[in-house]
């Protein structure tokens, strides 16, 4: 056997491989998000936040909270709280890598400041919006719901990607963005009717943070090539956290007349044993989005975040899984599998993103040379 | 040292403006003396950083054959895209001489 021979066979191995874990990244990334929506729906049934979301008096005979309050503020507040516990989840892989230092001089940097107005607009904006959804489409009985319209994203960022930097959208992308509307749309209507009213404003919060995370991803993919996806990371849920947590929290109440709870739910969410869920959903957080960075980079935007929206299918999953089929917080009669009617759309919108992604004359025709 | 080094991954890319080819092992030996006490200084990683702005179309593979240890060795250059990116976003950093 030649010498160029060898070379050859030692390149392709390399560029197989390479390819298959930027596709790994990218899958687990989405079923990270999928155990990370579900542990996080599982927290907010538990301890205090279940008496809140109740309606009911909480604590030691509060009175109940008022319905803006339950469906914004809390919202903040567990968005805060998972994104921050993520971000110290991040910190402690760049420590464990010995990046903490260059964590620091990226922050002050152009693309770390890129990633900082990345996270503002993907956290505090998107976050808070899907929680918003997960909580009404909760209230109305089914929280998988949601999880498909926010899946969007991946074909509003196409869109976007188009409109900021001119970006190709051919044929098969647009033909995608169709597929994945009309999956939408199929869930959609069928929670509508079934759900009323909730489930409705669930949706329009769901497709709010689909369009916060398609400017995240087209935006934040642009300004990433240049930082390590694990300080990227840190950066994005840091400074999520922070803004939620210490901004929109105290921010919403004000703007919801109640100034004066800030303190009292603070001081519950943080004296809660659901507290520990959140770190948990954190733990999940932080590499459904590091991966969804690192899978994007690793095999092109398309791709990346077409392997990721099967959390279209990870999400109703997990929270079926967990709430329902494990009963973990003792609720499992509230989580009955999903209507075969979602399935068959959250499938749909599969297809639909594997068509944004991929070019099928790229995948039937002839194999594209380097 | 009177002036902070710049991040590792920014050094990995700026060491590739002087229009000259290098491979993940060249980058290493370059940046050795200053980022010797780095974890993440390792063929593995580099090599990672080099192939995945290779694939967001920063550098270009310039061609690739076996090291004295028989494993594959790949050169990459940078393009005018790559180029353009590092003078805008990162072009004002560098290290003390």
């Amino acid at each position: 056997m030649g010498m160029d021979q060898r070379v050859a066979e030692l390149r392709e191995e390399r560029r197989r491989k390479y390819f298959v874990r930027g596709i790994a990244f990218a899958i687990a990334s989405g079923i990270c998000y999928g155990m990370y929506t579900g542990t996080l729906t599982l927290a907010e049934t538990q301890g205090v936040w279940g008496e809140w979301f109740a309606g009911t008096e909480w604590g030691a005979g509060n009175p109940p909270l008022s319905p803006f309050v339950i469906t914004f503020v809390l919202a903040a507040l567990a968005a805060g709280l998972n994104d921050i516990f993520s971000g110290i989840w991040s910190l402690a892989v760049c420590a464990k890598n010995r990046q903490l230092g260059d964590f620091w001089k990226t922050v002050k940097t152009k693309p770390g400041l890129i990633m900082i107005a990345c996270a503002a607009i993907g956290g505090p904006i998107a976050t808070i919006c899907y929680i918003v959804a997960l909580n009404s489409a909760t209230a109305a009985g089914n929280p998988g719901v949601i999880v498909p319209i926010a899946a969007l994203n991946c074909a509003i960022g196409a869109v976007l990607g188009r409109v900021f930097f001119k970006q190709e959208l051919n044929a098969h992308k647009i033909v995608g963005i169709l597929i994945c509307l009309l999956a939408a749309a199929i869930i959609g209507g069928t929670s509508f009717a079934a759900m009323g009213p909730e489930a409705m404003l669930g949706c329009l919060f769901a497709f709010i943070a689909a369009f916060g995370w398609g400017f995240e991803g087209c935006v934040a993919g642009f300004g990433t090539i240049l930082i390590d996806y694990r300080i990227g990371i840190a950066i994005r849920q840091v400074t999520a956290g922070v803004l939620e947590l210490f901004i929109m929290f105290p921010l919403l109440a004000v703007i919801g007349g109640e100034a004066t709870c800030i303190p009292e739910l603070a001081g519950a969410a943080f004296s809660s044993p659901a507290l520990w869920i959140f770190v948990v959903s954190g733990f999940f957080a932080m590499p459904a989005y590091s991966f969804w960075y690192k899978g994007n980079s690793m095999c092109g935007a398309a791709l990346g975040m077409a392997c990721n929206g099967m959390y279209a299918f990870w999400g109703p999953f997990f929270i079926w899984l967990i709430m329902g089929a494990l009963n973990i917080g003792g609720m499992a009669a509230d989580f009955p599998p999903l209507e075969p009617i979602q399935w068959i759309g959250a499938l749909i919108m599969v297809v639909g993103i594997f068509c944004i992604a991929v070019d099928p004359a790229n995948l039937f025709g002839k194999k594209k040379e380097a | 040292m009177a002036k902070e080094l710049m991040p590792l991954y920014y050094a990995i890319m700026k060491h590739f403006m002087d229009g000259q080819e290098y491979a993940a092992q060249d980058v290493i030996d370059a940046l050795k003396p200053d980022y010797g006490d780095y974890k993440l200084l390792t063929r593995k990683d580099v090599e990672e950083a080099l192939d995945t702005a290779k694939e967001n179309g920063l550098l270009d593979e310039s061609g690739c054959d076996l090291d004295e240890s028989e494993q594959l060795r790949i050169y990459y250059r940078v393009n005018e895209f790559g180029r353009d990116m590092i003078d805008r976003y990162i072009g004002k950093y560098s290290n003390p001489a």
